[in-house]
């Protein structure tokens, strides 16, 4: 029976870690973790640009993003965190187009973690594309 | 005062300098583009108010006796101009006393006194007064007029020493530095590589306690104590780094005992950007001068320099006594002041006008600024070696030019050789006259021990240590030429010219010193080869040497990491890799399939290769031939293109249209305006090898147009930053499209015309390229790249001679081989999503099974996948498998 009840317990984490996949439309803002690289130096360094990012040091932001970038190149969520800065720099062109850099990276299947930064490079060209 | 310049040497003189002097001091710092240019005048600035204390200093001392003393004696000259007659007849008749013409001159004289009539001499009547007064009023007159000229030339002259020392005092040139290489777990990096990191740093290997910018180094593990550097995005500090290198990986990394970092070392300084005069220094500020510096340099040229105003009568004294004594001019008696006046103001011609004025600005300069000012600008003015046309000055450079250290971390031995090159530079160059060096470097250090900055024992121990001079400067002018003009070139857009000659602006590069070196090694090892080989085929009654010229670049970015622009990589001349123009041969050939593909071809299409003729619209027909003079027949295009058949090439390119293909091949990157011919498809347009990296800089990034770089960013001379050039990307073909392409150009290295490049690469890489070779064999070129690299590498020769090359055997081997040495990733691009492998029968257009005869596996755009499919029997799978047996 104890056994049952670990299983159930289990499952409803397991369940809830699932729940956080962002669904189009939806802001991804709130959901932002650590990216995933498989290079944890640049895992950080992500971190560190979307935080510069979020305190509007949209300049610092690039140049820690870009050495991101020039770190781990064929990584699709340095260039989603790249086109956030640039959506919020106002250079919409360059936001669709550091978007559309990571979607061409993305493997045609993806874990949950990519889906969902594969949707944020989908909402910043939408969004772009509003502003623009 | 031990001063013991010997003024015959060479020595502090700068024969170019002045000329050069005086635009820089006629300069309007304001009037440069980059903001707070002058350090050291700002510093000086705002020191003014220090001028005071120095005075109140100078004051306390009992060395200014001479000094004060001699302005006394003007003054009672000044206020009693009467006496001076009177004086200096009497001191006129002294003389004559001696002589029998002297008493007979002396007796007429009292004669002459006792004849003439009395009143002149001493009576107080008017007419014996009028010619006194008279002369009174005319030397009073004539003292006036000294003073006010007097008075006109110190105003001037204090003008001029102010606007000097309070402007921009030197014309700085640009520094030009390399990428800075990034230490993170899982990095790629080898042994190699991070030992030739460190040597390019002048990093000391130590086996004891590690001090800053030294390593130490157990098997595959290293500890690291970083300098520290100020880079765009702020300091990177100074850190005590530990990691070890297993299968060329970093692992285990830790910076000041913390995991999961990334830290970066210093960038590699490569060059810089020299004013006419070729002057170059490293500014460096009085506190970050070592103070064993100071007392070495006051020890041997100025040991009362707090002491005296400007000029030293005690030292000017000293210096006669010995040079008397020892019957030759052994000490010179000026003072680091007038020596800095000379260098600063003046120019080195010996003449007692020029010496005056020296000492005259001595004083002046003196009175303005306190002493640290001075012995901070003498330290950054002062002349110390020469490397080719490049004038070495001041400590700060010259600490990096022999020891390749900043100077904090130079040792007392070290510092007291530059103290001892103020001397004479190229008379004692530690280079090229050791002995010499070592003799006057003890030398140094024995007048720092009687004057009491070091004690016996360091005088020993440091007269024992070895000079420790690098064999090499830290870095030379002419060692990347290539990569430099490029640089030069992109800084030119935004720069003017004077700024980067004169505003210590700081470059910060994309070369990897690494790749570069790599690429010239490829090139000078293919160019041995290709000699034993060919022999005199390759010279032939043609004299000229085969050249070549080849650029690497990061596929992702565009950061451009390494250029050779002649055979001698060191050559300073024309930089092929840039200016010459090239027929490309096939490397045009991508535009005519990439066409090809956005209009529904795929790699399973079939084409037909047999002999085809043109007609051209001046009515002239045009029949190309493939290279092996064959025909194959009908063929998949996947084939056509990686063994480069230019029949079926040709047909293919009058399916797509001339104008299609112009229009790829712009937006690949090509920005001048190709012919509208049909011989563009076989690629009868002449290229730069830069224009080519362009063009292929398009298809490495999956289509995303991505301009290329060399400069990252630009700080101003304070390291406060000017200008970040960034990465730039845009989409310019579907990453379908481009996923078949690249596809189609990996079957060129797996089976194609580049498949020799397998003799030096792992296959697993699956890397991708495309040769090309122009009509008679005058070019060979190859463009290929990993997932990592592109480099694009052109061979022949320089007017057009035929060579026995084509772009498998000439430039393949040069991309290949570089690449050897290098960290490669694979080309392993993730599938896009309208994109699906497919086993097709080509020549029916149907799906097919991978077992099936002639079955070809190719990634297909969703939407040009046959629907048909056809199915072969167990016969095939058999024979399947025999037809894969014999091709492996």
């Amino acid at each position: 029976m104890m056994k049952w009840k670990a299983l159930v317990v289990v499952g409803c984490l397991w369940l809830s870690g699932c729940s956080s996949i962002i669904y189009i439309g939806q802001t991804p803002e709130e959901n932002k973790t650590a990216a995933e690289t498989g290079l944890v130096a640049v895992d950080n360094l992500i971190v560190r640009g979307d935080e510069q990012r979020r305190r509007g040091q949209l300049d610092i932001a690039s140049a820690t993003l870009e050495r991101a970038v020039r770190l781990a190149p064929r990584s699709p969520d340095v260039y989603v965190a790249l086109s956030r800065v640039k959506l919020d720099a106002g250079q919409y062109s360059s936001a669709i187009q550091f978007a559309q850099k990571a979607l061409s990276l993305f493997p045609s299947k993806v874990g949950w973690k990519q889906e969902r930064s594969r949707t944020e490079a989908q909402w910043v060209i939408t969004e772009a594309k509003k502003k623009r | 005062m031990a001063r013991s310049s010997d003024k015959s040497t060479d020595k502090k003189t700068k024969p170019a300098k002045k000329p050069a002097k005086k635009p820089v001091a006629g300069k309007k710092p304001a009037a440069k583009k980059p903001a707070a240019k002058k350090p050291v005048a700002k510093k000086a600035a705002t020191k003014k108010p220090g001028v005071k204390k120095a005075g109140v200093k100078k004051t306390g001392t009992p060395k200014k006796t001479p000094g004060s003393k001699k302005a006394t004696v003007t003054k009672t000259t000044a206020k009693t101009p009467g006496k001076k007659a009177p004086t200096k007849s009497s001191s006129r008749a002294k003389p004559k006393a001696g002589s029998k013409a002297a008493s007979k001159a002396a007796t007429t004289a009292k004669k002459s006194s006792t004849t003439a009539p009395k009143p002149k001499a001493s009576s107080p009547k008017k007419p014996a007064t009028k010619p006194t007064s008279k002369k009174k009023g005319l030397l009073l007159r004539l003292f006036i007029v000294f003073v006010v000229i007097a008075g006109g030339v110190i105003i001037y002259a204090d003008a001029i020493i102010t606007s000097k020392f309070d402007g921009k005092r030197w014309s700085i040139p640009a520094k030009v530095y390399s990428r800075a290489l990034e230490l993170f777990d899982g990095a790629e990096l080898s042994v190699d590589q991070l030992r030739r990191e460190l040597q390019w740093l002048n990093y000391r290997e130590n086996f004891g306690d590690i001090k800053r910018g030294s390593f130490r180094q157990r098997g595959d593990s290293f500890e690291i104590s970083s300098r520290g550097f100020e880079f765009w995005d702020g300091r990177e500090s100074a850190h005590y780094i530990s990691l070890s290198i297993r299968n060329n990986k970093i692992r285990r990394l830790e910076v000041d005992g913390q995991r999961n970092e990334v830290v970066r070392l210093e960038p590699v300084l490569i060059g810089g950007i020299y004013p006419a005069h070729n002057e170059d220094r490293v500014l460096v500020s009085f506190d970050q001068v070592p103070p064993k510096l100071v007392h070495a340099l006051l020890a041997v040229e100025d040991r009362d320099f707090y002491d005296h105003w400007g000029i030293s009568i005690r030292g000017i004294a000293r210096a006669l006594w010995t040079n008397v004594k020892t019957g030759a001019v052994k000490q010179g008696g000026s003072t680091l002041t007038q020596q800095l006046v000379k260098n600063f103001y003046l120019t080195s011609e010996r003449t007692l006008t020029r010496k005056a004025t020296e000492a005259a600005m001595s004083l002046l300069l003196e009175m303005h600024y306190d002493k640290d000012d001075i012995l901070e600008a003498y330290m950054n003015e002062v002349y110390l070696g020469q490397s080719g046309k490049r004038a070495i000055h001041g400590f700060g450079l010259a600490g990096l030019f022999y020891f390749g250290q900043p100077l904090r971390e130079l040792e007392m031995h070290q510092l007291a050789l530059l103290a001892g090159l103020v001397k004479g530079a190229s008379w004692y160059d530690p280079r090229r006259h050791p002995k010499r060096a070592t003799g006057r470097r003890n030398q140094v250090l024995s007048l720092m021990f009687e004057q009491g900055y070091i004690s016996e024992g360091e005088n020993k121990r440091m007269s024992a240590r070895p000079l420790d001079v690098i064999e090499k400067p830290m870095y030379e002018d002419e060692k990347y030429p290539a990569f430099l003009d490029l640089v030069k070139r992109q800084l030119h857009r935004d720069y003017h010219d004077e700024d980067l000659k004169s505003e210590g602006l700081r470059i910060f590069t994309t070369l990897d010193p690494g790749v570069q070196e790599s690429l010239e090694r490829s090139f000078s090892d293919t160019f041995a080869s290709i000699d034993q080989q060919f022999g005199k085929q390759v010279k032939g009654k043609h004299d000229a040497a085969l050249q070549g010229a080849g650029i690497f670049t990061h596929s992702n970015t565009g950061e451009v990491v390494a250029v050779v622009g002649d055979r001698r990589p060191r050559y300073k001349g024309f930089n092929r890799a840039l200016d010459a123009y090239r027929p490309v041969g096939s490397l045009m050939k991508p535009a005519v399939y990439l066409s090809a593909i956005e209009q529904g071809y795929h790699l399973g299409s079939m084409l037909d290769d047999s002999p085809v003729t043109i007609t051209l619209p001046a009515g002239k027909e045009w029949s190309p031939k493939n290279f092996d003079k064959q025909s194959h027949g009908m063929l998949p295009l996947q084939v056509a293109l990686s063994r480069s058949y230019n029949q079926a090439t040709v047909r293919l390119a009058m399916d797509v249209g001339i104008d299609n293909i112009l229009d790829v091949a712009k937006r690949l990157g090509v920005k001048k305006t190709l012919p509208k011919v049909p011989s563009i498809s076989l690629g009868a347009v002449s290229l730069s090898p830069y224009e080519v990296t362009e063009m292929y800089q398009t298809i490495a990034a999956g289509g995303f147009n991505t301009p290329l770089r060399t400069i990252r960013f630009v700080l101003d001379n304070q390291s406060r930053p000017l200008q970040r050039y960034e990465i730039d990307v845009e989409q310019r073909f579907d990453s379908g499209d481009m996923f078949v392409l690249s596809s189609a150009l990996q079957e060129t290295i797996a089976k194609g015309t580049g498949k020799s490049a397998l003799k030096w690469l792992d296959p697993s890489l699956t890397l991708a390229g495309k040769t090309g070779t122009s009509d008679d064999q005058r070019d060979s070129w190859f463009a290929g790249y990993s997932g990592n690299y592109l480099g694009v590498v052109w061979l022949g020769y320089d007017d057009n001679y035929p060579t026995p090359l084509t772009g498998g055997t000439g430039a393949l081997p040069v991309w290949a081989k570089t690449l050897t040495s290098l960290a490669v990733v694979p080309l392993d691009t993730p599938k896009p999503g309208n994109v699906e492998w497919v086993w097709l029968d080509a020549e029916k257009q149907v799906r097919s099974q991978s077992h099936c005869d002639k079955a070809i596996f190719i990634p297909m755009v969703v939407d040009t996948i046959p629907e048909q499919q056809a199915g072969c029997g167990q016969a095939g799978r058999v024979m399947n498998w025999f037809n894969q047996w014999f091709d492996d």
